[in-house]
């Protein structure tokens, strides 16, 4: 965790302009839209097999998948006639690395624990074999 | 479709090889929780360690020049089966700040942490939500996949490469 939260302290010393992840952030709010990318993380689809995956209007899901262009989550590519969204996993490493860093840290706090109750265990041992 | 609710948790689960009654002493003992608690790296300083429902463990932690406080507000306290905090960094005065670091994550984290015991073997389940946090903040936390997290799971190094071009 030492290396992250250095990184962390760096970043927010010398890293000024943060309006690019605001806009993940606020891209990812709508759990529409977080679908949205999940369906596509996985292939890139035609606007009309993603619309078909949720009970709203065809024009209501493009909104959704025009927002999370305009924030640099997906990207859309003309193929033949149709468009296809393809996922930018790149810019949403950005909202998973801290959530990243929490499990990190606190599996490296339980491994703490453990070596805690371990050593514990051992010197009660040691205490009773007298 | 995927469950809005499903695996879009911090949740982790661990055994340890010791009762239930020891696991739960190890967070409930300010003795024993300084010997384990506190980032890698960094000098932890209990401040204030009032283990009971709406008292607070204030900690301070210090790597050179760096230095950050932050505490736990206990909730619930159910020995030795459930124990419940909320996280969050502070001052030094134990009032509750933003992060130290310029990334948007909620301000306050709620921990649950069940404890079972079995054949002398404790299982710890934990789980984490983002409480009174922005929408923005929320989503960073609850968004998640599993499906997403496969792409991506060296991201943060390049995060720190990325930050010091």
């Amino acid at each position: 965790l030492r290396k992250y939260l250095l990184a962390y302290i760096f970043a927010s010393k010398y890293l000024h302009n943060m309006e690019a992840r605001r806009d993940v952030f606020q891209a990812i709010a709508d759990p529409t839209r977080r679908q949205i990318i999940g369906l596509v993380a996985k292939q890139p689809l035609n606007l009309n097999a993603v619309a078909e995956q949720f009970n709203m209007s065809r024009q209501a899901v493009s909104l959704h998948v025009k927002i999370l262009e305009e924030c640099g989550l997906i990207m859309l590519r003309q193929q033949g006639r149709e468009r296809y969204c393809e996922a930018r996993l790149d810019k949403l490493s950005e909202v998973s690395d801290w959530v990243d860093q929490y499990r990190k840290f606190w599996n490296e706090q339980f491994d703490s624990l453990d070596k805690f109750l371990k050593n514990k265990k051992a010197n009660e041992k040691r205490k009773s074999g007298k | 479709m995927k469950n809005e609710n499903q695996a879009n948790k911090l949740t982790i689960v661990r055994e340890f090889d010791a009762t239930i009654e020891e696991v739960f002493d190890a967070f409930s003992n300010g003795d024993a929780l300084s010997q384990w608690w506190g980032p890698a790296g960094f000098m932890t300083t209990t401040l204030k360690f009032e283990f009971n429902p709406g008292g607070i463990f204030h900690y301070r932690m210090q790597q050179g020049d760096a230095i950050m406080y932050a505490k736990f507000v206990y909730q619930r306290i159910e020995k030795p089966n459930l124990l419940e905090f909320i996280t969050s960094f502070t001052d030094e005065k134990a009032n509750v700040v933003k992060a130290p670091f310029d990334i948007e994550i909620p301000k306050e984290i709620l921990y649950t942490f069940v404890f079972s015991e079995k054949n002398g073997k404790t299982t710890m389940v934990m789980t984490g939500n983002p409480i009174n946090a922005n929408a923005a903040e929320a989503a960073g936390f609850n968004a998640i996949e599993e499906s997403m997290q496969q792409g991506f799971g060296a991201s943060f190094d390049q995060l720190v490469v990325y930050l010091k071009k």
